[in-house]
């Protein structure tokens, strides 16, 4: 059961700008009604035909009063964007909490699952029902909003241990398999292919925990003096003989500059790293990803460039735990980059993904050392 | 004159996963023409070498193997194509079965099992 966030509601809510209202609607129900709505055990706001919340139950109530009537339910749950107008942005056009209201308003009870990002940077997987009922001669939608964060994050993780480590761990022992019934003088390339797929498995596990580390809050970073242009090399030196790089190459800017700082080389490394291969994945045929790093001011900035543009439906969701362009699932890799970046090496990372000039990721990570994770 | 052998794409964007299908494979003395490394290639090789058999992972980037799947059939409606999964009980088998795969050969299987997939599927007896 998960109530409200504290900075989602209060006393004195502000109506969302944006929309007619109708101000004469005001929530009938009472007795029976509420207080069956308010033994529920997830947050239930009751919201008009102007989609304004006219009623919100115990659990979604945090001070006890009615002061969550008027606005409407991104505000109530202090989504990012809510403050433009819940409703209005381009990213509502692709919120499963709005799906699932524009489909109840057609009669029938639904559910979709909404990932949003709340003001204070936390990212809450909802599975959002909108059931239109019909009190005093008007259709009013009851909407309910289970925290499914965790489930999320379960699904995730088993897709990728239940398939990205078994798809690998597979080839391992095929190849160890074939190994045995190989002639001795045959054996060189399956040995390193067995050893680098070994070494790849270990290295996928441990990134899914550093994630599932910082997600806890309990990642601890390894601070030392690095150099932006020598770990650029490094990652990229990764992908040497990659699947990914048989129809792109990847190479790192002439005007790329050096520079020391301070971070940490492992998490730091990680986030370049799945940037890189979402570059590579989202690459046309043919083209070439680019990295680059340079000073900036008082940060280090690395860039992550492909000549691919992304549609304004991935681009909204693209920081949300579960969002993936790959499959129902598995969408670590933005999530995961964002979270690291921000909440422990307490940089900032940014996209721009128009034409003709492609799409660019950056990563501004700060020339002196982080303290701790933010906003714990 | 030496039998005609029968030939092969494999495509898996694991490259260990592709090694040991073909060793399976040639061990058959069948003939892999090409690996492919995503949907893409895996259309793009089809067309051009037009194997007997196109062994082909589901979850591939830039194309999946779903949608290159019902691009290669609805070009070519006889093609043979069997798709590869970590996972039997999913949606996307089910549906690639309908689209018309010859059937699914899961990746986990040990080594002897793989070669009494491939053998059932292109029709021979034993190694030769």
């Amino acid at each position: 059961m998960t109530a409200m966030r504290e900075d989602a509601v209060g006393a004195t809510v502000e109506p969302a700008t944006g929309g007619s209202r109708s101000s004469e609607s005001t929530w009938p129900g009472t007795g029976l009604a509420e207080a069956l709505l308010d033994a529920a055990p997830i947050p239930l706001l009751v919201i008009d035909a102007d989609d304004t919340v006219r009623f919100a139950n115990r659990v979604a109530r945090l001070d006890g009063g009615r002061g969550t009537v008027g606005p409407r339910f991104g505000d109530v749950l202090g989504c990012e964007v809510a403050g433009q107008g819940c409703g209005t942005t381009p990213t509502c056009a692709v919120c499963g909490a709005w799906k699932a209201v524009r489909l109840a308003r057609g009669g029938d009870a639904t559910a979709e699952e909404c990932r949003l990002r709340t003001r204070g940077g936390d990212s809450i997987s909802y599975r959002v029902t909108a059931t239109p009922v019909d009190v005093a001669g008007e259709r009013w939608l009851v909407c309910g909003f289970l925290d499914v964060s965790v489930a999320c994050r379960h699904r995730i993780l088993e897709h990728a241990v239940f398939h990205d480590v078994m798809n690998l761990a597979s080839g391992v022992r095929g190849l160890s398999e074939l190994r045995a019934t190989t002639p001795v003088e045959q054996r060189g390339d399956l040995d390193t292919l067995i050893e680098s797929g070994a070494s790849a498995l270990t290295n996928m596990i441990q990134d899914q925990r550093t994630v599932v580390l910082a997600e806890r809050g309990g990642l601890e970073l390894s601070l030392k003096e690095l150099d932006a242009r020598a770990l650029l090399e490094s990652v990229r030196s990764e992908f040497d003989g990659h699947e990914l790089c048989r129809q792109r190459r990847l190479v790192i800017a002439g005007d790329a500059v050096s520079g020391r700082f301070i971070s940490d080389k492992t998490v730091l490394s990680l986030v370049l790293r799945h940037l890189v291969r979402n570059a590579m994945e989202a690459a046309p045929r043919g083209t070439v990803v680019t990295l680059g790093c340079g000073p900036d001011g008082r940060a280090m900035v690395f860039r992550v460039h492909n000549p691919g543009v992304m549609s304004d439906v991935v681009r909204l969701q693209l920081f949300h735990r579960g969002f993936s362009t790959r499959g129902e699932g598995r969408g670590i890799g933005t999530y995961a980059v964002k979270l690291l970046t921000e909440r422990f090496l307490r940089g900032k990372v940014d996209v721009v993904s128009e034409e003709p000039h492609g799409t660019v990721f950056s990563v501004r990570v700060p020339h002196a050392a982080p303290s701790g994770p933010r906003g714990e | 004159m030496g039998a005609i052998r029968k030939r092969v794409i494999i495509a898996d964007d694991e490259a260990h996963i592709r090694r040991v299908f073909r060793d399976v494979i040639e061990r058959e003395n069948l003939e892999v023409v090409a690996e492919a490394a995503d949907g893409e290639e895996a259309v793009e090789f089809y067309r051009r070498d037009k194997p007997d058999v196109l062994f082909m992972d589901i979850n591939m980037p830039h194309k999946t193997g779903e949608e290159g799947l019902k691009e290669i059939l609805a070009e070519f409606p006889e093609a043979r194509v069997v798709m590869l999964t970590m996972v039997a009980d999913t949606d996307t088998v089910r549906r690639c079965v309908e689209a018309g795969a010859a059937g699914y050969i899961l990746k986990s299987l040990s080594v002897n099992e793989l070669r009494d997939c491939v053998r059932e599927v292109m029709g021979v007896a034993g190694s030769s």
